[in-house]
Order: C-alpha cells, then sequence, then structure tokens
C-alpha cells in the first residue's frame, strides 16, 4: 500500500520540477548559463536516482531550482561544464544529506558546499566530495562544535576517533 | 424478527486491527466501493500530509528525509486516521467519511483520539499502581514500576504514533497482540487492572504461597498471576469450597478427579462457567467487563483440565499452597583491614614471641578480619605444628571461611600459589581431615 501511494504523484512532481528548472534560465543567463529541456529532464532523472541510490524522499520543489540558483555566479561554472557539475553537486548534495545524519539544514549544507567550492576546492567536484565535505562530515558525525571549521578539524577529530577505537 | 443484525458491506472480522485504516481502503477496493479515482484521491491526500508531516518533522530546514523516516511518519498517519475510523461504528460509515472528509480533517480527529487515549491510559497506570499484587515476580513488577513508564516518556503522537516503545514482559491473561502504540498499553493497562481487582479478593501470602505451591522459582516464570489464582479459586468452587483461601489439599484433588474425569469437554466448560458464577456471587463481582474477562480466561483452562484428568495430574492444575520456609543464610561481614604500618608493628611482636600460647593470643586480640588472618598465616608468624594449634584456638566460622580459601583442584592450581600460602593450605588441610567428623560436616559445611 505504502509503496504504491509512493510512486503515484511522481510523474506530476517530475513535470514541475522540469518547469521550474527551465523558470531559472531567466536568472542563470545572466552569467551565461541555461539549460536546455534536455539538461533539464537528465537533472530531474540525475535527483531520481540519487534519491533512490541514498534511500531519500523529496517532498515539494526540492532542492534543484535552490541549487542553480546558488552556484549560478560561480566563476568555476561555464556553459561547457554547467549541466555536467550541475548533475554532480546534486547527488554530492544527497549523499550528504546521509552522511551529515540529517544534522545539517538544506540551506545551510548548499552555502557551505558553494564556499568550499569556490574556496578551498577551487572548482574541483573531487576535492569537494572527498575531502571538504567528508571533513565536515566526521566532524558532525563526532560532534564537534565548530563543525564547519575545517582547518582545525584533523587532528581533533582524529583523536576523537581514536578515543572511540 | 427483533433479532435481525444490519448487515454491513465490509465485514469487519475481515479487517486488520494494525492496519485498520489500509485495510478499510483494500476491502473498500475489493467490493468496488470506492472508483480508482476516489482512491487516487485519498493517496494523494495521504502524499501530502506526509509531506506536511515530513516538513513539520524537518522543522522545514530540509526538503528531503530519508526513506526509513518517511516510512515512519506514513505508518503514524495511517494508524492516527486508523484510530479515529475505528471510533465509527462500522466501516460502511468509515468509507463515506473518507470519501466526504478530507484526510487531514480525519488525520485532526485522529490525533485528539489518540492525545486522549494516551491521558486516559495515564490515569489508568496510576490506578494500576494502587492495586497493584505485592508479589515477588520480576516480570510484574519490572513491567510495571520501568516497563510502562517508559512508554510514557518515549511516546510520540506526531510521528511514531504506531510504535509502543515499552518493554513488557509480564503476559496477560488475553492479550491482544495486534494492537499497536496506545491502544495496545491502554488494552494491556485496562485488562491489568481486572487482574489486579480480581487478587485483591485473596491475601498476599495466599498469593504468594500460591505461586510457590506453582513453582518455587515462580518470582523469575513468565507466568500471569491472575490466571493461576483463578484457576484454583474454580476448583475450589468445584471442589464445594470456599474460593477465599484458595488452597486445594490432595484429598480435595482426589475428589474432583472422580467429579470430572467422566466429563466431555463441553461438559467440562459448562461446569467451570458455573463455577466461575459462583464466583461472581461469592466476591461481588458486578462489573460486566470483569465478568466477560473472566469468562474468556475458561477457554484457556478447560483444555488444560481435560488434559491433566486424562493423565490424572490433577495437582499441574490445582495447585496446593506452600508455605515458604526460608532457608537459614549465613551472612559474613569481614572487618576492616588494618593499616600496613600497625600489621608490620603486630607481626614483629608475634615474631618475638616464644610461645605460641602468646602469638595465639596477639592474634586473637588484634586481627579482625580475614585478609588480616591470612597475611599473617603467610607472614612467616607461625611454624611447624603452631598453624594447628591456632586453627585449633579458630571458632566453626573462621575455619569454614578460611576453607573456602583453600584450592579446589588440590595439585593442579600449585603453580599459582606462593610457599607460604601452599604451606598454610596444606597445614589447614591435614588439620579438617583430623577433625571430629561430626564437627566438620553440622557446623563447618552445613550446606554439605
Amino acid at each position: 500500500m505504502a509503496d504504491n501511494t509512493f510512486l503515484f504523484p511522481a510523474i506530476i512532481m517530475n513535470k514541475a520540477a522540469i518547469s521550474t528548472i527551465i523558470n531559472c534560465n531567466v536568472i542563470t543567463l545572466r552569467y551565461g548559463l541555461a539549460l536546455s529541456s534536455e539538461e533539464a529532464v537528465e537533472l530531474v532523472e540525475t535527483r531520481a536516482a540519487a534519491l533512490r541510490s541514498n534511500g531519500r524522499i523529496e517532498f515539494g520543489a526540492g532542492i534543484i531550482n535552490k541549487l542553480i540558483l546558488k552556484f549560478c555566479d560561480s566563476s568555476f561554472l561555464s556553459k561547457h561544464n554547467y549541466a555536467e557539475i550541475l548533475n554532480d553537486l546534486l547527488e554530492t548534495f544527497y549523499y550528504f544529506k546521509n552522511e551529515t545524519l540529517d544534522e545539517v539544514g538544506d540551506d545551510e549544507l548548499l552555502s557551505l558546499m558553494k564556499k568550499y567550492f569556490d574556496h578551498n576546492c577551487q572548482g574541483s567536484i573531487e576535492l569537494l566530495q572527498h575531502r571538504e565535505l567528508e571533513l565536515l562530515a566526521r566532524n558532525i558525525r563526532y560532534g564537534v562544535r565548530n563543525y564547519t571549521d575545517l582547518s582545525q578539524d584533523s587532528e581533533e577529530s582524529v583523536d576523537e576517533e581514536d578515543h572511540y577505537d | 424478527m427483533t433479532n435481525l443484525k444490519k448487515q454491513h458491506l465490509i465485514k469487519s472480522e475481515n479487517l486488520n486491527q494494525t492496519h485498520y485504516f489500509q485495510s478499510v481502503l483494500q476491502e473498500a477496493c475489493r467490493l468496488n466501493l470506492l472508483t480508482d479515482s476516489e482512491l487516487e484521491n485519498i493517496q494523494l491526500q495521504c502524499i501530502q500530509l506526509l509531506a506536511r508531516q515530513a516538513e513539520r518533522y524537518t522543522g522545514g530546514e530540509s526538503s528531503s528525509i530519508m526513506e526509513e523516516t518517511a516510512h515512519n511518519i506514513f505508518q503514524s498517519i495511517f494508524y492516527t486516521v486508523g484510530v479515529y475510523l475505528k471510533s465509527l461504528p462500522d466501516a460502511d460509515i468509515s468509507i463515506e467519511i473518507l470519501k466526504q472528509k478530507p484526510l487531514t480533517e480525519l488525520y485532526r480527529e485522529g490525533k485528539k483520539l489518540v492525545e486522549t487515549q494516551l491521558e486516559h491510559a495515564k490515569q489508568i497506570y496510576n490506578q494500576v499502581q494502587d492495586n497493584c499484587i505485592a508479589t515477588g515476580n520480576h516480570a510484574y513488577n519490572d513491567t510495571l514500576q520501568n516497563g510502562i513508564p517508559a512508554f510514557f516518556s518515549a511516546y510520540e503522537v506526531d510521528y511514531a504514533a504506531h510504535e509502543t516503545p515499552a518493554s513488557i514482559d509480564y503476559p496477560l491473561s488475553s492479550d491482544k497482540m495486534e494492537l499497536t502504540g496506545i491502544e495496545y498499553i491502554n488494552d494491556y493497562l485496562q485488562k491489568l487492572l481486572m487482574e489486579n481487582q480480581f487478587c485483591k479478593n485473596f491475601t498476599t501470602h495466599d498469593i504468594h504461597c500460591l505461586l510457590h505451591g506453582y513453582d518455587a522459582h515462580y518470582q523469575d516464570l513468565l507466568i500471569n498471576i491472575f490466571g493461576v489464582v483463578l484457576t484454583n479459586a474454580i476448583g475450589c468452587n468445584l471442589a464445594d469450597k470456599s474460593a477465599r483461601r484458595l488452597n486445594i489439599e490432595p484429598i480435595g484433588r482426589q475428589y474432583l478427579q472422580q467429579k470430572l474425569v467422566n466429563m466431555t469437554k463441553n461438559q467440562l466448560d459448562a461446569i467451570l462457567h458455573d463455577a466461575s458464577k459462583q464466583l461472581f456471587e461469592e466476591f461481588n463481582i458486578s462489573g460486566g467487563l470483569l465478568q466477560t474477562y473472566i469468562a474468556a480466561a475458561i477457554p484457556d483452562i478447560s483444555p488444560r483440565l481435560k488434559n491433566a484428568l486424562e493423565n490424572k495430574r490433577l495437582e499441574a492444575v490445582f495447585i496446593s499452597l506452600k508455605e515458604n520456609h526460608p532457608q537459614p543464610a549465613v551472612r559474613f561481614e569481614d572487618g576492616r583491614k588494618m593499616d600496613d604500618e600497625l600489621f608490620r608493628k603486630i607481626v614483629d611482636e608475634i615474631r618475638q614471641c616464644r610461645y605460641v600460647s602468646d602469638k595465639i593470643a596477639i592474634i586473637r586480640r588484634e586481627i579482625h578480619s580475614m585478609a588480616d588472618l591470612v597475611d599473617i598465616l603467610e607472614g612467616y608468624c607461625l611454624f611447624n605444628d603452631e598453624f594447628s594449634q591456632l586453627f585449633q584456638s579458630l571458632g566453626d566460622m573462621e575455619l569454614a571461611l578460611l576453607s573456602k580459601r583453600l584450592p579446589v583442584n588440590g595439585a593442579a592450581s600449585d603453580l599459582h600459589y606462593t610457599e607460604n600460602e601452599k604451606e598454610w593450605h596444606q597445614r589447614l588441610n591435614s588439620f579438617l581431615k583430623e577433625m571430629d567428623l561430626v564437627r566438620i560436616g553440622a557446623q563447618i559445611f552445613p550446606s554439605q
């Protein structure tokens, strides 16, 4: 029963999400970025796959438009890599929602991703995934109070890890 | 004609009490009482309600939640709506209500009912505590003192109304395990209250003796006290005795064996029901609920009784009270171990003594703990026969405590002891062997 009810609104929700993504082009065009309708469909499919593989369920408008508007002014995005990076960022986002134990809200996680992407990682998705966000997630799991400060993290959290071992 | 009953389209026996809302929908679809579009509308409303609850759950900070969380919230919504639907006169009306009213309204009504039931359960719990049986049964006491209060502090009406976060070990005479959440706790507490009220007709001492007769270790068993008490009370009535003392002597069982052995199952059922009615009169049981509850316990007693009669083992059903004579327990409290400096002084003093009698006098005067006594034995204070003379001067209790420190498996554990330890072990062993056997058997090792 429960599974059937989950399946039903997916088509309606996807249509709404695609039109929201296309509407974002009005703003992103200021930065020379735009998504075609095929790319919008791909993004929605990526979202569905990422949600499924991370065991999550999304309601309402979701975070695709927030992600687009947050990252569109990044100097590391161009029309050549825009769609690809958006897909990667979307997957990363859901993965780290789980890894941070849902302790970080959508807006805060997006802001942190943007900050690390633009500064610490200099536009590298790999560094963002495997270094900055891993450290962030570990800080949160070990209860580090100032978890966004990744610079002083390594020693403190490793100590705690040893402590738990 | 007066016995005509209204026929319902949805039969209540086809509905699942655990997943009531879902089973109502399933039955309605099966009987074509809901069209596809009506079902889709209800499903869509469920999703909207889930989305709203999920938003509340995350405090509006997250647009997605983990599947497990969503599943839990969904179950909670179904459960809460189900509680409301159960409060309606029948399932046919539920379908009409589902078609007419928005699901959010049904959920709101259900939540009010859950909250009312929660308050009600707390009140019953207080009554149960006031009426509880003073017993040593751990499952009973633990469920009452820890299991149920844990539920009240952990129960979540909004997101996990269907869960029963309580540790309930004590089995009831008839437990509705298909219920969950507050419905289960409410049902459990109401039944427990009735069981306690019935058991209050008997003295704590009699109940204790009855349970002790049932099993010497009844404290550790998962037994239903009410069931044992009720069975014996009925047995007393069958044996034409007052049920108030609960006791059924062997002669009473012989009488019952002769009286009941040739009866069919139906006859046994009837005679047990009659006996239970006598109990209602004897104990002034006028509450319809308790009467029904007792009547519901009879079908469990009857096959057990039939089986016991056939095997001539009636003592397994109708129990004789057994007084509990506590075994005299020996409890030893050691004295305080003296500090090292004082101990060294005493050891020096003992070593300087020429006669063993002086040594013994000092030991008896100064040493007040077993640990110190053992240290003296291992501290080069006594030599050769002096050991046996010291042992001779010790009391039975001291010797018994010293003998407990002897290695159990003799030579096999030799490696673990120092030479000094081995020496006094040997001396004490040979001393005990030469001792008066009567003294050893009767006083030093009473348990053997």
